[in-house]
């Protein structure tokens, strides 16, 4: 317990020591929220609706995107060859990934975690009667996030890889899942496409949350990304090879 | 000393490629074994299958009579690594890495201040602990490289060309380093294509080339296995009219060179027949001002058994 | 001209380990593409309305084109309106008028009301809709410009793994090296374009005619190339670049109204979006679909200008670097 204490402390030192990811996961974030909703704020009467609506969609955008800052901190160059050192040391191969998994997946949660706690009040943005479902739901994503990235660059054997296809992969999801607008009123066809996306009912339920107060969608959401996180842990011991760090 | 490892019969292929062909030898307790190859010999793959990295097809693995894949734990506990390329945290301090990578290995509290202490000591960097290693010169990054290898104290070293790309004086500190930690009664497994190296430091030799494991043994015992002959030159004062017939005579002269003042004999290894060859000149009224033996050295060894230079 | 194709089949090797990559990204874009043909084609409702009622919808005198009526006993939750799934929750009230729920603006709800009180009624003219070479484009630009990241990995690893130093110390040509990077990025846009050969074969409308596709995404191209180039140039680490220049197009994308239209009276962001190449490249497309692009001719120039200052900024930035030295 104290050796993964003690990476995963080295691997959330090296995360915040990073300045293009810490403003990648706040100023971007951030920025993006505050512009589109200013600029929508005219479809609606009370233009802080629209700040509810992408603050609570682009939140979901900023957690699933998680996955390169885990692919980052796994296998990025620089990192590779001091992280090589871990896997001469016996604390085994399952370390070596989770504790990346947690750091990225702590990383995250907390700079968004502090995001919402900025811009709620300032943006009068309701996160539901009792804000802590909320933000409690939010630790499964962020962790599915991780396993995510870390998973896929277990599969590729590339940092490089991971990082631009999920990077692809994700905001295709997220646009057919309605994060940048909603694509409800484009006919049949892109309606049955938008429920295809995992993003659409990531976004239902942290919707249902924040406007409705429901926990309908909560436990599901809460139960799946936390399965979801333990197969993708899973299938890290299937794929990760210690050669890839050579 | 008693073997520290067995390898058995090790194979790896990389696709078509038949990297190891079935290598076998022993490590003993407090030796400096030193691996001998050139490029693509198989040094890094032994040494990257030995640090349980990557796995091999075929073989075993025994450290202190148990099979590392059976107790994997603890074999890493008694080993460090030195890789070739510098594994660093280049943001991070030389204290702090050392720190990070001891702690690794279990130590905490004062026995970890401690470890760190004596490995700064080690490296000859106590004065620049708190400075970023990205600042470091290429020779203080390799001595740190080395430091974070065996602040945790382990019973086997394992150092995959340490001294790539540095200068000669940091070289030297290196060297003189392994030498200290055999000292101590670390085993050392050193890989290199430096020659020099080898002749300082080694206990025992494996050459390799092509996967295969060409010879083993001293570089004493090597240089005599491989070399049945023996060399003298001897320079006299001003050679009269001795020819080469004259030295055939003698038992055991194979070839006879004369150049000038200079007479380069070589014979049979075995055959102890200098004091014939003094008396010879001697008889012919040679005045002999010196005299040299040659015996071959490990670049002589290596090339007769790979057929080309080490460095080729 | 050695130095130029030494450079390229260098390239091109290097692409065979990354093939995969490079195939999955083509086919994201395309993807988008395709996916603006269809979009174009399906007509787009002003709304969709929920009309909360016992009674079954063959009952009521409803037909209208321009809203898209659902009717339903249950009132869905206000998570719908907040998410724009439903824009307006009607109940008819016992004197029969309509209590119209809504978040959008007071001029909505007054359209709502006219249109259920008279289905025929004619509405107010609507912005012109994007035609299907605008969409195209539009949808097309952020992947393409995102997969210029991906098609620069070659000069991106030659400048991190010092191979640039070496090249530039050699008695080549630092312009032919470039210039072998930026027709390797172009070259990786053929599928797109073969798509679109394909679509008009096939008797799709395109909204533009090929040649004008060519122009359009070689323009598009030197922008990404321009904007990739310089953030590799001034940032060291490739990743880094790469997740900042992604950021950066996504957002412009956004802000550009690349997919979707915003429209906020803000003379201040206003000129912030009218300064991104993707909003002037996009107002200039849709002019060309008017029949209306040389009048406009400003808007294409200025895209090509912007990029040729990223471009030589770039290339300024290389000679200090690695070829003058003080």
């Amino acid at each position: 317990m104290r050796r993964f204490m003690v990476i995963l402390k080295m691997d959330l030192v090296n995360l915040f020591k990073n300045p293009v990811l810490v403003g990648y996961n706040t100023a971007f974030a951030g920025l993006l929220i505050l512009i589109l909703g200013y600029l929508c704020g005219g479809d609606y009467a009370d233009s802080n609706t629209a700040y509810q609506y992408y603050t609570v969609s682009l939140i979901v955008y900023g957690m699933l995107n998680g996955a390169m800052t885990a692919s980052n901190c796994f296998m990025e160059r620089d990192i590779k060859r001091a992280n090589l050192r871990i896997i001469y040391s016996p604390v085994g191969s399952f370390f070596v990934y989770f504790t990346k998994m947690t750091a990225s997946f702590l990383f995250n949660y907390i700079l968004y975690t502090m995001l919402l706690l900025i811009l709620c009040p300032l943006l009068h943005v309701s996160l539901g009667s009792n804000p802590v479902f909320f933000i409690l739901l939010m630790a499964p994503v962020e962790l599915a996030a991780s396993a995510f990235g870390i998973f896929f660059c277990c599969v590729f054997h590339c940092e490089e890889t991971t990082s631009t296809l999920l990077s692809t992969v994700i905001n295709l999801l997220c646009f057919l899942g309605g994060t940048f607008f909603s694509l409800d009123g484009m006919g049949s066809l892109m309606s049955l496409i938008t429920k295809i996306s995992p993003v659409r009912w990531l976004n239902e339920a942290f919707f249902t949350l924040s406007c409705d107060d429901s926990l309908r969608y909560f436990w599901p959401v809460f139960t799946t990304a936390l399965v979801l996180s333990a197969l993708l842990t899973l299938g890290c011991g299937f794929y990760f090879r210690t050669e890839d760090y050579l | 000393m008693d073997n520290l490892m067995t390898v058995s019969n090790l194979k790896k292929s990389f696709k078509e490629n038949n990297v190891l062909k079935g290598i076998s030898f022993e490590i003993r307790r407090g030796e400096v074994l030193c691996f001998l190859g050139p490029n693509g010999a198989g040094k890094s793959t032994t040494i990257n299958i030995l640090t349980a990295v990557l796995g091999s097809d075929e073989g075993e693995i025994c450290f202190k009579g148990d099979k590392i894949s059976k107790k994997l734990r603890s074999y890493k506990q008694s080993i460090g690594i030195v890789p070739q390329d510098i594994a660093l945290y280049e943001e991070l301090s030389a204290e702090s890495n050392l720190r990070f990578f001891a702690s690794l290995y279990g130590l905490y509290g004062s026995r970890l201040d401690d470890a760190v202490e004596e490995a700064l000591i080690f490296a000859g960097l106590q004065d620049r602990r708190k400075d970023k290693v990205k600042t470091f010169s290429g020779g203080m990054k390799r001595r740190l490289n080395i430091a974070c290898a065996i602040a945790h104290h382990p019973e086997l070293v394992i150092m995959d060309e340490p001294t790539v790309g540095i200068d000669p004086q940091s070289r030297n500190h290196i060297l003189s380093s392994i030498k200290k930690l055999q000292n101590q009664g670390m085993t050392v497994i050193y890989t290199t294509h430096y020659m020099e190296e080898v002749e300082v430091i080694s206990s025992r030799i494996i050459i390799m080339d092509h996967g295969t494991i060409l010879a083993e043994g001293t570089k004493e015992s090597l240089k005599e296995d491989i070399e049945n002959e023996k060399r003298y030159i001897i320079e006299v004062e001003e050679n009269g009219t001795m020819g080469h017939d004259e030295f055939f005579a003698v038992e055991g002269v194979k070839t006879v060179k004369i150049d000038g003042n200079t007479f380069e004999i070589t014979s049979l290894k075995g055959v102890e027949n200098l004091d014939r060859i003094i008396a010879l000149l001697s008889d012919h009224g040679e005045k002999i001002r010196n005299i040299t033996s040659e015996a071959a050295s490990l670049e002589t060894v290596f090339l007769k058994l790979t057929g080309r230079k080490l460095r080729d | 001209m050695r130095t130029f194709l030494t450079i390229i089949k260098n390239i091109y090797e290097r692409t065979i380990p990354r093939l995969s990559m490079f195939i999955l990204l083509t086919a994201f874009t395309l993807a988008s593409m395709v996916l603006a043909v269809h979009l174009t084609e399906v007509q787009q409702v002003r709304g969709h309305i929920v009309l909360i009622t016992d009674k079954s919808a063959g009952t009521l005198p409803y037909n209208s084109k321009e809203f898209d009526i659902v009717v339903s006993a249950v009132k869905p939750p206000v998570s719908a309106l907040v998410e724009k799934k439903y824009d307006a929750y009607v109940t008819i009230g016992k004197d029969g008028d309509y209590q119209i729920e809504t978040l959008r603006s007071d001029d909505y709800k007054n359209m709502v009301d006219t249109m259920l009180r008279n289905p025929d009624a004619a509405l107010k003219d609507r912005k012109n809709a994007r035609g299907v070479g605008s969409n195209m484009i539009g949808f097309m630009m952020m992947f393409l410009l995102m997969e210029v990241f991906a098609n620069l990995f070659a000069f991106a690893d030659d400048k991190e793994q010092g191979q640039l130093r070496r090249i530039t110390v050699a008695p080549v040509s630092f312009s032919a090296y470039l210039a072998a990077h930026c027709i390797f990025c172009l070259s990786m846009f053929l599928p797109e374009y073969m798509l679109l050969i394909l679509l008009k074969f096939w008797g799709f409308n395109i909204g533009f005619t090929l040649l004008q596709y060519a122009g359009l995404i070689f323009v598009m191209g030197f922008f990404g190339i321009s904007f990739a180039l310089l953030l590799n140039t001034l940032i060291s680490k490739p990743d880094n670049a790469s997740m900042l220049g992604r950021s950066i197009i996504v957002l412009s994308s956004m802000l550009a109204g690349t997919f979707y239209l915003f429209s906020k009276k803000n003379i201040v962001l206003d000129t912030v979006i009218k300064i991104l190449p993707q909003k002037q490249l996009m107002d200039f497309v849709e002019y060309l679909e008017r029949g209306e692009a040389w009048h406009h001719s400003f808007s294409i120039v200025y895209v090509i200008a912007f990029s040729m200052v990223l471009f030589v900024i770039s290339c300024a930035c290389l000679r200090m670097k690695y070829i003058k030295r003080v």
